[in-house]
């Protein structure tokens, strides 16, 4: 009777060590393919990043981001990989997350201690101050970037900088775009021709009330100003807020500052007085029709645009805005016209708004950074570019500096500010402007927050800001769309904001920065 | 009296069941019908019951580049047929032994697979175990290894494969049958309506997963339809929710309305014909297994 027992414990054990066995040879096998050798640092000579250097040890460059899925990933990797291999000797592997799982997963791969080496992060999806207060990124130290990457020295504004420093010190490369916020208005050009609107006499949303009225006259089908519960519209005063001079911490957090106050003293910004008028206007135009009767419950404005129907979006404004998105609307880039309300602002959290880490479990930081040496390159962008269109003549064709994607190709990233110099990009279409000198002219005049380098520690008011967060969840929607009469619901708003203690997260914050102050 | 009255209770259960149903298959249809329908149709009548505006464009765009959608079809039969053999068979054989009388330590062991219904090893830790120990990273086996036995399906099969009479193992062992013989021969015959009940729990559980395809799988040619059709959609309200804090989203890739629509009716379809067939066993294994659960 034992020995049966034994017997049948003892088939179970074996079957379970022989499948044991045949998954490890499976992955084993996977294995293999991975990062050969454990290379040490790179002999630093200075000369590394500038040519070839034969003494580097080969090694491959792991690089997880987050977009949209692409079928031929690892043909542009492969293709990537012989200029790569040619001049620092490090072949490529890219690993594309989406956009909804891209947290998570990175999260549990660094909590794993996963190899990596490149990481994409930013301020909201992935966020940069949590992980770098975990130790999941190594310090990129001055003389890093000095030696190995001399080329994104020269591509990030000087002024920038400060907002990717924890406690003094660098642990993320900033990626290059337009790295402030330009608030403006994109219009279809025939409307604005139609209805006589000069877009120079425009200096407040306010000078725009006629020619919407105007608009919504003639057509009441059509959507004059684009609002939506969380986009577009809806959210528009996070970037028009720098317009009327008021820096905000984070939508859903009161606390805030004037731009221009030396003194940084911090202030609710749901009660200030500029934020008053913009929610009036909000509620007139809401009333007057100018904004649809849906958008407090709307989610999705694609049908809208799509139709043609909508005349204006508000939004950032760049210089390939238009280009952009004139294309969701059935448009060429010519026909959509853009506004500038003012100059752009430039603050931490626009700057660091896309960034790339290299992970502590990196085997070899010196090559992460001659990597993003060589897309930062002004002068030989192509790497830069194939990595973000492809293989030319498969995935796009280009005429002069301007690329015309193949549909269906299996590859279009188009995503140059994720990953190296924006700037370096081919442009996708003629009526774009090219990028030098328009991009990092931007960058240079931008009004710099006061702020610049001051990142909040939720900790010791999480509850309170878990609090107002849904207080503002619950008011936001329907006083920023406009659907709502500020004259009656702000004071309750602001009633329960108190209630739920923002009055501790403005003192909490003016302690935090005071304190930052000094130490600068 | 007593029949009109039990026939009065029958007419309001049939009411209520009708509208549970009816509550049921609403959205059902609304997604089939959605499906049909063109944009500038749901923008203008908003979401009908049956389309308006009668198109086929989101299938034909879902159908113009069927790469993937083939490749999730496989992946996700595959992953279902092999899973559910693997899980069945690891479960009943575990059931078996923890339903036998004369196996000695049955109380312990089935405390020990109870208590991982309680307590696991958590995210992290599990994730190590199955990329560190095990590779299964970007291998097919990552989409069945870690669902491949369920505590709670095991004590199903268990509370069922206790109300069969030990008599017929003896009987199996006094005409000369060993342990695997018996099992496969008299066991898994008798167990069948168990067997369909749990192995639908199983193919269940494989073909709704995207949660193993997340963690795991990053090659483009192991992705399943539910993991596509998820990415689809979390993409989606990824970029629609945050399209001030990227300032260059890619928007050209982004599927319409009736395209997201088209693809959850593709990849809920199968389960939907192979419902069906199971009803049958399904009802009577889960009341079977419940008497002693």
């Amino acid at each position: 009777m034992l020995s049966k027992k034994i017997k049948s414990l003892s088939l179970i054990l074996s079957s379970a060590l022989i499948l044991s066995m045949g998954l490890s040879a499976c992955g084993s096998s996977d294995k293999s393919a991975e990062a050969p050798g454990t290379s040490q640092a790179a002999s630093g000579t200075g000369t590394a990043a500038a040519s070839p250097d034969t003494q580097l040890e080969p090694y491959e460059i792991n690089w997880f981001f987050p977009n949209g899925a692409q079928a031929d990933v690892n043909l542009v990797a492969e293709e990537m990989s012989k200029i790569t291999k040619e001049k620092i000797n490090a072949a490529l592997k890219l690993t594309i997350l989406d956009w909804g799982s891209y947290a998570q997963n990175m999260q549990i791969k660094m909590a794993a201690s996963e190899p990596m080496d490149l990481v994409w992060t930013d301020g909201g999806t992935l966020p940069y101050l949590p992980l770098v207060n975990k130790g999941a990124f190594t310090e990129i130290t001055d003389d890093m970037l000095k030696q190995y990457g001399p080329n994104i020295l020269k591509g990030v504004p000087e002024t920038a900088w400060p907002a990717a420093k924890v406690n003094g010190k660098l642990y993320a490369i900033i990626n290059t775009q337009v790295l402030g916020r330009t608030p403006g208005i994109l219009f279809q050009k025939k409307y604005v021709d139609q209805f006589g609107l000069d877009l120079n006499s425009v200096k407040k949303l306010e000078d725009l009330t006629a020619f919407y009225e105007k608009v919504h006259a003639a057509d009441p089908a059509l959507v004059p100003f684009e609002v939506a519960q969380s986009n577009s519209g809806g959210i528009f005063f996070n970037e028009y807020s720098s317009t009327l001079g008021i820096e905000l911490l984070g939508r859903q957090n009161p606390a805030a500052v004037y731009i221009s106050d030396d003194s940084t003293k911090v202030m609710n910004y749901f009660e200030a007085p500029e934020t008053k008028e913009y929610l009036k206007l909000m509620h007139e135009w809401y009333l007057k029709g100018i904004i649809k009767k849906e958008a407090p419950m709307l989610k999705d404005v694609t049908p809208d645009q799509k139709a043609g129907k909508t005349v204006s979006i508000p939004t950032v404004v760049n210089p390939d805005t238009a280009a952009n998105v004139s294309s969701k609307l059935g448009l060429k880039a010519e026909e959509m016209v853009a506004l500038t309300l003012s100059k752009t602002f430039m603050n931490t959290a626009s700057i660091i708004a896309t960034m790339t880490g290299i992970s502590k479990t990196s085997k070899n930081p010196e090559r992460c950074i001659m990597l993003y040496n060589l897309l930062y390159d002004e002068k030989d962008t192509k790497l830069f570019n194939m990595m973000n269109y492809g293989i030319e003549g498969k995935h796009y064709t280009l005429a002069g500096d301007v690329a015309t994607f193949t549909q269906n190709s299996g590859y279009m990233l188009a995503s140059g500010w994720e990953n190296g110099n924006m700037f370096n990009s081919y442009r996708q279409s003629e009526a774009q402007p090219e990028w030098y000198p328009v991009g990092p002219d931007m960058n240079k005049n931008a009004t710099v927050s006061k702020l610049l380098g001051f990142n909040l520690d939720p900790e010791p008011i999480k509850n309170e800001l878990a609090q107002v967060a849904s207080v503002v969840d619950e008011f936001y929607g329907g006083l920023f769309t406009g659907a709502v009469d500020p004259e009656t619901t702000l004071p309750k708003f602001l009633e329960k904001l108190k209630g739920a203690g923002s009055e501790k997260i403005i003192a909490e914050v003016q302690k935090q920065i005071d304190g930052w102050k000094t130490t600068r | 009296m007593q029949k009109l009255r039990s026939n009065k209770l029958n007419l309001i259960m049939k009411f209520i069941l009708t509208i549970i149903s009816v509550l049921t298959l609403l959205p059902l249809v609304y997604l089939i019908s959605v499906s049909f329908s063109t944009d500038a149709g749901i923008a203008r009548y908003g979401y009908t019951l049956i389309p308006r505006s009668f198109t086929l464009e989101g299938y034909k765009y879902i159908f113009k580049v069927p790469r993937p959608i083939i490749t999730g079809y496989m992946v996700s039969v595959t992953v279902t047929v092999l899973g559910t053999a693997l899980g069945l068979a690891l479960s009943s054989t575990l059931a078996y032994v923890m339903a036998r009388k004369d196996y000695r330590y049955s109380k312990a062991t089935s405390f020990y697979v109870f208590f991982t219904m309680l307590f696991n090893g958590g995210l992290v830790p599990t994730y190590i175990v199955m990329t560190k120990l095990l590779h299964v990273q970007n291998t097919i086996w990552g989409l069945i290894i870690p669902y491949s036995i369920s505590p709670w399906f095991t004590m199903i099969m268990k509370g069922f494969m206790e109300t069969l009479p030990f008599e017929i193992v003896e009987s199996a062992k006094i005409d000369g049958a060993g342990e695997f013989k018996t099992f496969v021969r008299i066991i898994l015959p008798v167990a069948k309506p168990a067997i369909a009940t749990v192995g639908l729990f199983y193919a269940f559980a494989y073909w709704n997963d995207w949660w193993l395809a997340m963690l795991y799988i990053s090659k483009e040619s192991l992705i399943p339809l539910q993991f596509l059709l998820y990415r689809t959609l979390s993409n989606l309200s990824y970029i629609l929710n945050n399209m001030s804090s990227l300032l260059n989203v890619n928007m050209s890739n982004i599927p319409s309305e009736s395209v997201r629509m088209g693809m959850a009716v593709i990849a809920a379809g199968p389960m939907l014909i192979l419902f069906p067939f199971f009803q049958k066993h399904f009802v009577k294994g889960l009341t079977v297994g419940s008497v002693k659960g």
